[in-house]
C-alpha cells in the first residue's frame, strides 16, 4: 500500500512547488499548505503503514495489539501539523498586511528589504 | 632566574599594553601627568632589559593543545631592537605629550601609541613563529588606528585603508611561514627553519610589505596623515622596522639561498634610488623624510641581501643610526609646523633664529644622515662602502648621494633665508628637548663606537670578528664618501627642478583601482545573487531540493522497484479524491474555487490518516484545515486582490519542469527508501514502556507528554511566539 502513497506524496509536492513558484501571494501560501501536507504524508509512509488499528493498549494489556500502527510517525506529524498551522497563520498575516501596505500581491514588487536600484555607494574611503 | 625573567619580560612587553589600555579607556589625565607616565613606562623597560643578562628565553603557557608556548626570547639582535623601541620611546613620549598638550583627545593618543610600543616590543622579543606573527599584526592594527586618528578626513582614512591591506597582506606571508615551517619542522622555532626558496619567498613578503618595498611602498609615505609622533615613532624608527628585524632574524637561515640574496638586492636597491630620488621631488617636509626613510630601508635591506659578516654589521650599525637620526628629523619636522603651521619648502625660511635648538638637532641629526664625521652615521656609511662592491656599490652610492642631498635640504633650507612673516607659536622644551638629545646620541655614538658585537653574533653567529675599524684617510670607503658629499651638494642645488616636476606614476592611485574594482565586482556578483525577486530564490531552492533527492541515484544507487497495486476500494478511493483536491487547487480558474479545493484535500487527508490507524492525526488535521480554509476566505475577501491566479504564459513550462523534476526526484528517494527495511527499535520501546513506565494506553500521547515533553514544549512555545506574532501584525498600531 505504500507505493500508492509514495506516488500521492510525489503529487503533493508537485503542486505545492508549482504554486511557491508563483509571484502572487494566495497561491504561495496555498504552496505551503501543500508542502505541510506533502511532508506529513512522506513522513507516515516512510513508518510504513498499518491498517486500521490504532497504537492504543487496550484495557487490561499492557501494550498495543501486534500489527497496530507505527505510533513514532503519528508523534511527529502531530507536531508538524500544529507547528505547520503557526506558520501558515504568521505567514497569512504577515502577507495580508504586507500586500495590503504595499498595494501589491506580486511579490516581485513587494522590495522593501530589498530596493530595485539601489544606488551604489561612492568609490571613497 | 625564571621568575625574574618573566617580570622583566611583563614590565617590557605588558606593562605598556596594560598602561596604554588603561589610558584609552581612562582619559582625563593633565599633559603633564600623561607625559611623566607615558615617558616612564619605556623607560622602564629600558632598564628591565639591561637587567637581564646575556640569553634569556621565557615560556608562557598560549595554546597548550597545539604545544604553542607564548615565548619571549632575549638575543643580541632582540636587545638592540628592544632598546632602539624602548629608549626612542621614551623621548616621543615626552615629545607626543608635548605636541599633543591642546588636544583634548590626548590621552586617548598616547594611550594607543603606549599600546603599540608594547607590541612592538612583543614583536622584537618574540620567541617563535606564532608570538611574533601576533605581535606583528598588532602592529598593523594599532598603526591602521594611529594614521586613522583624523578618523573625519578622507585622506586619513585613506591611508589607513592602504597601510592596513598592505602590511595585512605581509602579515599573511608571516602567518604562511609560521605553519610551513611547522609543517616541514613540527616546531614553531624560527632559527630551525629550514633554507627552502618557498619558505624564503613568503618570508619576503611579510618584508616587503612591513618594511615599504616597491612595489608595496606607496603605504608609507600616505601614512605621513598621521600626527607627527606616530611618523617619528611608527614609521621611521620601529614599526616599518620590523621586516628589517625578520630580514635580519632570518639571515642565518636563508643565507645562501640564491632567492633570499637575489630579492632583496634587487628590491632594497630599487626602493633606495626610488625613495631618494622622490625625496627630492616632494615640497612638503614630511614627505620628504618619509620618502629618505623608503630610501634607508632599502639601504638596510640591501646590506642584508649582500650577507657578508661585514654588510651585516653595516646594516644594525645603520639601523641604529638611521632610528636616531630619522626620529629626530621627524620632531623636528613636528616642532616647525606646531610654530609656522606649514611643513612647505618653499615658504620655510630664516627658522634658526626663532627655533635655535631644533636647529641645532636637525643639524646633528643631518649631519649623521648625510655621513659626516664624527657622527654615527659616518661609521655606518664606512662599513657599509667597505663592504659592497660592484653593482651594489654603485646603486650604494646614487642611493646615498641622492638620500644625503635631501638631508642637506631638510637641515639648512627651511633654518636660512629672510625672517619668517607672521607672529610663531613658540615651541615648548618638550618639542625641542628629545630631538636634541637624539642628534647628541648619534655624535656620542659616533665618537664612542657602541658595541654590536653580540647582535651581530645573532645574525651572522660569533666567530673571528675583524676588529674595530680603523679610520685613514686613504681608505677608498672614504674617498668614495668624499663623492657622495659632493654628490648631495650637487644634487641639493638641483632639487629645487626636481620639486617642479611632482612624481607622475602613483602606485597608491593603482591601489584606489585595484580596491574598488574589487567593491564593484563584489557588488555586482551580490546584485546577481541577491536581486531581490522572491520567484527566482525559489526556483533556485526548489531546484536544489530536487539535487539534493537526486544525489543518491546520481551516485549510483538502485532504482526502486514498484511493487504491485494491493487493492483496497476505500483507502483508493481517499487517494484519489486527495489527488484530485490537489490538483483543482492548482488547475482552479478562480483562487475562492482553490482555497475550496484546499479544503477537500485536506479533508482527504485527515480521512487517510483515520484509514491507516491514526485517529489523533485525523482530528488534529480536520480542525486546522477548516481554520486554514476559512481564515484564508477571509483574509482574500477582504484584501481585494484578483480573483484568478495571473502567472505569465512564459513561466508556466519552466515552473511545471522544475516542480516536476523536484517532486519527481523526492518521490525516487520514498520509492527506495521503502524498499530498505525499517527499523522497529523505537517504536517497540513505545509500544513495551508506554503502559509500564508512563502509564498511559495511547501511545502516541505518551510520546508527545511523556518521553518527548520537552519537545512538546518547545512545540507550545513555537505556537504561542506565532500567536504573538500574528496578534502584533493585526493590531492598528502598527500599521504602516
Amino acid at each position: 500500500m505504500e507505493t500508492p502513497m509514495a506516488l500521492l506524496s510525489g503529487l503533493f509536492f508537485a503542486a505545492s512547488f508549482y504554486l511557491l513558484l508563483s509571484r502572487a501571494l494566495i497561491p504561495l501560501l496555498l504552496g505551503v499548505a501543500l508542502l505541510g501536507n506533502g511532508v506529513n504524508l512522506l513522513i507516515l509512509t516512510a513508518g510504513r503503514l498499518g491498517r486500521a488499528l490504532p497504537p492504543i493498549a487496550p484495557e487490561g494489556a499492557m501494550a498495543p495489539l501486534a500489527g497496530s500502527a507505527n505510533p513514532l510517525p503519528q508523534a511527529l506529524i502531530l507536531t508538524a501539523i500544529v507547528i505547520g498551522f503557526s506558520l501558515f497563520a504568521v505567514l497569512l498575516v504577515l502577507a495580508a498586511r504586507g500586500s495590503a501596505a504595499l498595494r501589491t500581491d506580486d511579490t516581485d514588487q513587494m522590495r522593501l528589504a530589498e530596493p530595485r536600484g539601489e544606488a551604489r555607494p561612492d568609490d571613497a574611503y | 632566574m625564571a621568575p625574574l625573567g618573566e617580570i622583566l619580560i611583563a614590565l617590557i612587553v605588558a606593562l605598556p599594553l596594560l598602561a596604554g589600555a588603561l589610558l584609552v579607556l581612562a582619559p582625563g589625565l593633565g599633559p603633564r601627568l600623561l607625559t611623566t607616565l607615558s615617558a616612564a613606562v619605556p623607560s622602564i623597560g629600558f632598564f628591565a632589559l639591561l637587567l637581564i643578562p646575556g640569553e634569556h628565553q621565557v615560556s608562557l603557557s598560549w595554546v597548550p593543545s597545539l604545544d604553542l608556548p607564548l615565548a619571549f626570547s632575549v638575543d643580541g639582535l632582540a636587545r638592540l631592537f628592544s632598546l632602539t623601541v624602548s629608549g626612542i620611546g621614551a623621548l616621543i613620549f615626552v615629545f607626543a605629550g608635548a605636541y599633543m598638550a591642546d588636544d583634548p583627545r590626548r590621552a586617548r593618543f598616547i594611550g594607543t601609541l603606549l599600546i603599540f610600543s608594547g607590541a612592538m616590543q612583543g614583536l622584537v622579543l618574540a620567541g617563535n613563529s606564532l608570538s611574533l606573527f601576533a605581535f606583528w599584526e598588532l602592529t598593523s592594527i594599532l598603526s591602521f588606528v594611529l594614521i586613522g586618528f583624523e578618523g573625519t578626513a578622507q585622506s586619513a582614512r585613506r591611508a589607513a585603508t592602504q597601510a592596513l591591506v598592505v602590511t595585512g597582506l605581509g602579515g599573511l606571508g608571516l602567518l604562511a611561514l609560521a605553519i610551513l615551517g611547522h609543517m616541514e619542522t613540527g616546531s614553531w622555532a624560527l632559527d630551525t627553519l629550514p633554507a627552502v626558496p618557498g619558505l624564503a619567498l613568503v618570508a619576503l613578503i611579510a618584508i616587503a610589505s612591513k618594511s615599504a618595498q616597491v612595489p608595496l611602498h606607496f603605504w608609507l609615505p600616505l601614512a605621513m596623515e598621521a600626527p607627527t609622533p606616530v611618523s617619528a615613532y611608527l614609521h621611521s624608527a620601529t614599526m616599518v622596522q620590523a621586516g628589517v628585524y625578520l630580514a635580519l632574524r632570518l639571515s642565518p637561515v636563508f643565507e645562501g639561498v640564491p632567492v633570499w640574496h637575489g630579492a632583496l638586492l634587487l628590491l632594497g636597491g630599487i626602493t633606495l634610488v626610488w625613495g631618494a630620488l622622490n625625496a627630492l621631488r616632494v615640497r612638503d617636509l614630511k614627505q620628504l623624510l618619509a620618502q629618505t626613510t623608503l630610501a634607508a630601508l632599502g639601504l638596510t635591506l640591501l646590506l642584508v641581501g649582500i650577507g657578508t659578516e661585514l654588510a651585516l654589521k653595516a646594516a644594525l650599525q645603520f639601523f641604529l643610526a638611521h632610528a636616531l637620526y630619522k626620529a629626530a628629523l621627524f620632531m623636528v619636522a613636528g616642532t616647525i609646523d606646531h610654530a609656522t603651521h606649514s611643513r612647505d619648502l618653499d615658504h620655510l625660511s630664516g627658522l634658526a633664529r626663532p627655533l635655535p635648538l631644533s636647529f641645532l638637532a636637525a643639524l646633528l641629526a643631518g649631519a649623521s644622515l648625510i655621513g659626516l664625521p664624527p657622527l654615527f652615521g659616518f661609521a655606518a656609511k664606512e662599513t657599509m662602502l667597505t663592504a659592497a662592491d660592484g653593482l651594489a656599490l654603485g646603486v650604494m652610492v646614487l642611493g646615498t648621494a641622492l638620500m644625503a642631498g635631501a638631508g642637506l635640504i631638510f637641515a639648512l633650507r627651511p633654518f636660512f633665508g629672510p625672517a619668517p612673516v607672521g607672529p610663531l607659536n613658540p615651541p615648548s622644551p618638550g618639542l625641542t628637548l628629545p630631538p636634541l638629545v637624539l642628534g647628541l646620541l648619534g655624535l656620542w655614538f659616533g665618537l664612542s663606537a657602541p658595541n654590536l658585537e653580540s647582535a651581530l653574533a645573532a645574525v651572522h653567529g660569533p666567530g673571528g670578528h675583524a676588529g674595530p675599524h680603523v679610520f685613514s684617510l686613504t681608505d677608498p670607503a672614504f674617498l668614495i664618501s668624499l663623492g657622495v658629499w659632493a654628490g648631495a651638494y650637487g644634487v641639493a642645488l638641483l632639487a629645487p627642478r626636481l620639486r617642479a616636476h611632482p612624481a607622475r606614476l602613483r602606485a597608491d592611485r593603482v591601489f584606489d583601482h585595484l580596491y574598488f574594482g574589487l567593491l564593484g565586482a563584489a557588488g555586482s556578483l551580490t546584485r546577481l545573487t541577491q536581486h531581490g525577486r522572491l520567484s527566482r530564490y525559489m526556483v533556485g531552492f526548489i531546484l536544489l531540493i530536487g539535487l539534493a533527492a537526486s544525489v543518491p541515484f546520481l551516485l549510483g544507487a538502485p532504482w526502486p522497484s514498484l511493487e504491485p497495486l494491493a487493492l483496497v476500494p476505500h483507502e483508493l478511493l481517499l487517494m484519489a479524491l486527495a489527488a484530485t483536491g490537489v490538483v483543482s487547487v492548482v488547475l482552479a480558474r478562480t483562487r475562492l474555487l482553490a482555497i475550496l479545493a484546499l479544503g477537500v484535500q485536506g479533508l482527504m487527508v485527515a480521512l487517510l490518516y483515520l484509514a491507516f490507524g491514526a485517529p489523533d492525526l485525523a482530528f488534529t488535521q480536520a480542525m486546522v484545515e477548516i481554520l486554514s480554509v476559512v481564515i484564508l476566505a477571509l483574509v482574500m475577501t477582504r484584501l481585494r486582490l484578483d480573483t484568478r491566479d495571473q502567472r505569465p504564459r512564459a513561466d508556466v513550462l519552466g515552473h511545471a519542469f522544475v516542480a516536476l523534476f523536484a517532486a519527481t526526484a523526492l518521490t525516487l528517494l520514498l520509492l527506495s527508501l521503502l524498499t530498505h527495511p525499517l527499523s522497529l527499535v523505537l517504536p517497540d520501546f513505545f509500544n513495551a514502556e508506554s503502559v509500564l513506565a508512563a502509564h498511559g494506553r495511547n501511545v502516541v500521547n505518551v510520546i508527545l507528554v511523556d518521553f518527548r515533553a520537552l519537545d512538546t514544549l518547545g512545540e507550545i512555545a513555537v505556537v504561542l511566539t506565532a500567536g504573538i506574532a500574528v496578534l502584533t501584525l493585526l493590531s492598528k498600531k502598527t500599521a504602516p
